[in-house]
């Protein structure tokens, strides 16, 4: 086989069946597909059916704690799981940059197919395609996932008094690629928080009616709480002393000027629950290898009808809105 | 050092309050904190519901963003765009709209522009591409200086010859005297920037002090620190003293950092300078010795703009201090970090972006 991805990889021709027989199917073995036509029938037990589809196009394609193909599985798998689904089969489409490097291919699949496993999915189907080297950025990913439905939340439960609770530290997924992209070598006990939740969340679902959750991913912690408290009667405080974060997501935001709240999560799952089980909440989540550092964050008000509130270290609050624009590195 | 336990501690913060309280009774007073980051830390921990209304806390002009003129925004325009030089600056500056465009959209359309954190990345960028014209933009007050000269130093001494900077470096003890002769404030004291004097020393401020009778107080950035520098102020407005004092020891001392001081000396020559909103103030600024001109892309390269600030814009008032965000007609309707107007709603220091994240 070549070492390095060609055009010609993406022709559907020999090359194209060689890539996928050879790299794709040896690489996912249990965990990928058992035929290659042009559908797959699938056994879907139960009746409500849960679908969704992302796309990834991380840059660097490797960080600490992941790379593409563990976040191309996580991403997806995970919004599964926060819609109260149990994640079963992905579809793989992928684009590569011809050029790419055949080792770079296998460590990336490889990945999928070790997070795929721990996620318990298959990936089912797939499509290659090949450009021309200069427009791509070596492997662009896009997953969709079906799950079937085992516990149905409904937001319009959630009332004053309910808790807030996040699975551990807030922003380090987000904080170690930006550290990885801009050369800080520094921080070199930071690393991305990138895993299925799915494990996790049953373990919670099954014991605890959660009336909302959600995977705080891009726009973070912040953003996903605004979007729930908007144009509802009620709104959500956020305790600042009580916001698990890695000492390294602290330091490297209180330099840069960065807001962690804002930085993307992609082992991070947001609960809300009745008062009277928020201890519970807390308790099975520490059992959990993913849910260590716990923390009930805040809890649901009706002092701040619609707005996402911050009661500060200094006991003052202040609102916290929407992230407006990439944000930008301060100069001092 | 645990933040929280020591410059974060709420039960501190009332003691304090109560005290600034006691002390300033019922008299109006105004404040200005002269740093930008220090205006954030004002309304990211909403410090003005810990303080009577009778006291007023007035933004300063030590937003170094903010200050920079729109001239400088085309002038990086020109180099990366006409003269095809890769140019480096911080991230804070890729947003701040020049005449016709930001760095940013500039980029979009294939300039070379690219954003770093240390000014000698850029410098190794141009040792690793000795075909290409490399241009460090250096901006700020006498805190981001130094590291920007560093750069030079190193070009010279290891003989980089496409390497220069676009120098516009602000003195913050000119800008103060400026606002203080305008006579147009009544600031009865100020809080001095932290970092900035962490170089230039606190006893840069006396004369400043003597001349105008006023009362300085360098504060820090932590929540309690500015609250200290308040108190310090209000008992030495009451006792109508002028004294220059320092509630940030833990940082500057009085005579500042000797090494930076003496690069800047070495390197550069004060000028007059233009600053956003202020217009031009006399020894406000510093440019590169003409020893130095070869890494002085004001004089490398014949830069050619016409420039023109941004229109209903009012920067240049709140920069002063003469008004605050919410009195800019543009004020979240037109402008907002997204698609900004003036510099100070781009900056992280900038104080419209300060009142527009946390002023809700």
């Amino acid at each position: 086989m070549n070492d390095k991805i060609l055009l010609g990889h993406g022709s559907g021709g020999r090359l194209t069946r060689e890539l996928v027989r050879s790299l794709f199917a040896r690489i996912l073995g249990d965990a990928g597909p058992h035929s290659f036509n042009d559908g797959v029938l699938l056994q879907v037990p139960g009746t409500s059916i849960v679908f969704t589809t992302d796309s990834f196009v991380v840059s660097p394609l490797f960080f600490p704690g992941g790379d593409i193909g563990t976040l191309a599985v996580c991403g997806t798998v995970n919004d599964l799981a926060v819609s109260g689904a149990r994640p079963l089969y992905l579809s793989l489409g992928v684009i590569l940059e011809e050029g790419l490097d055949m080792e770079l291919l296998r460590r990336i699949v490889a990945s999928i197919a070790l997070t795929a496993r721990k996620a318990g999915v298959r990936v089912v189907c797939g499509d290659t395609k090949v450009v021309e080297h200069g427009h791509g950025d070596g492997i662009f990913i896009n997953t969709a996932g079906i799950g079937i439905l085992t516990h149905a939340c409904d937001e319009h439960t959630v009332a004053r008094g309910d808790a807030v609770i996040i699975n551990g530290t807030i922003g380090d997924h987000g904080m170690s690629l930006l550290t990885l992209r801009k050369g800080f070598d520094l921080h070199a006990s930071l690393s991305s928080d990138c895993t299925p939740l799915y494990d996790l969340i049953r373990s919670v679902t099954a014991v605890v009616p959660v009336k909302w959750m959600r995977d705080p991913t891009r726009g973070g912690v912040a953003t996903a709480l605004h979007e729930l408290c908007e144009e509802k009667p009620w709104g959500i405080v956020l305790r600042e002393t009580d916001l698990p974060f890695h000492e390294s997501v602290s330091s490297l935001s209180e330099l840069l000027g960065l807001d962690p709240l804002y930085s993307a999560n992609e082992g991070k799952v947001l609960f809300v629950v009745a008062p009277e089980h928020a201890d519970a909440v807390l308790a099975l989540c520490k059992m959990h290898p993913d849910g260590k550092n716990a923390s009930k964050i805040g809890i649901v008000s009706d002092v701040y009808p619609g707005k996402l509130v911050l009661k500060t270290a200094m006991d003052t609050y202040r609102t916290l809105g929407m992230l407006n624009a990439d944000p930008l590195p301060r100069i001092c | 050092m645990d933040l929280f336990k020591n410059f974060r501690n709420p039960a501190m913060a009332r003691k304090v309050s109560a005290e600034i309280l006691s002390c300033a009774g019922s008299r109006r007073i105004s404040i200005m904190e002269v740093c930008g980051g220090q205006t954030h830390t004002i309304y990211k921990y909403r410090l003005r519901d810990l303080l009577p209304p009778t006291i007023r806390l007035v933004s300063g002009p030590g937003c170094p963003v903010c200050v920079t003129p729109v001239e400088y925004i085309d002038k990086a325009l020109f180099l990366a765009r006409n003269r095809r030089a890769t140019v480096f600056t911080f991230g804070d500056l890729v947003r701040v709209p020049g005449t016709s465009m930001t760095l940013e959209q500039a980029h979009a359309e294939g300039a070379d522009i690219q954003t770093v954190y240390s000014p000698l990345m850029a410098l190794d960028y141009a040792k690793q591409h000795p075909e290409k014209e490399v241009v460090f933009l250096g901006i700020g007050f006498e805190t981001t200086l130094p590291p920007a000269l560093l750069t030079v130093r190193h070009a010279c001494r290891d003989g980089v010859k496409n390497y220069s900077l676009l120098l516009s470096a602000k003195r913050v003890p000119p800008v103060l005297a400026a606002l203080l002769s305008c006579q147009k404030h009544a600031l009865d004291g100020f809080i001095t920037p932290g970092h900035v004097t962490a170089i230039i020393g606190t006893a840069a401020y006396d004369s400043l002090c003597e001349t105008y009778s006023v009362p300085m107080v360098t504060g820090g950035f932590e929540p309690l620190d500015l609250l200290f520098a308040i108190r310090r102020l209000v008992a030495l407005i009451c006792q109508g003293r002028h004294d220059n004092e320092n509630e940030y020891r833990r940082v500057p001392k009085r005579q500042g950092n000797s090494k930076a001081l003496a690069l800047i000396d070495d390197l550069c020559e004060p000028v007059d300078a233009v600053l956003r909103g202020l217009g031009l103030i006399p020894q406000a600024g510093y440019a590169l010795r003409d020893s130095y001109s070869r890494y002085d892309a004001d004089k490398r390269f014949a830069i050619q703009v016409t420039s023109r600030e941004p229109q209903g814009c009012i920067c240049g008032l709140i920069l002063a201090g003469l008004s605050t965000p919410p009195e800019c007609p543009l004020f979240r309707n037109i402008c907002t970090p997204g698609t900004p107007v003036g510099a100070c709603m781009v900056s992280s220091e900038g104080t419209c972006n300060a009142a527009f994240l946390y002023d809700e």
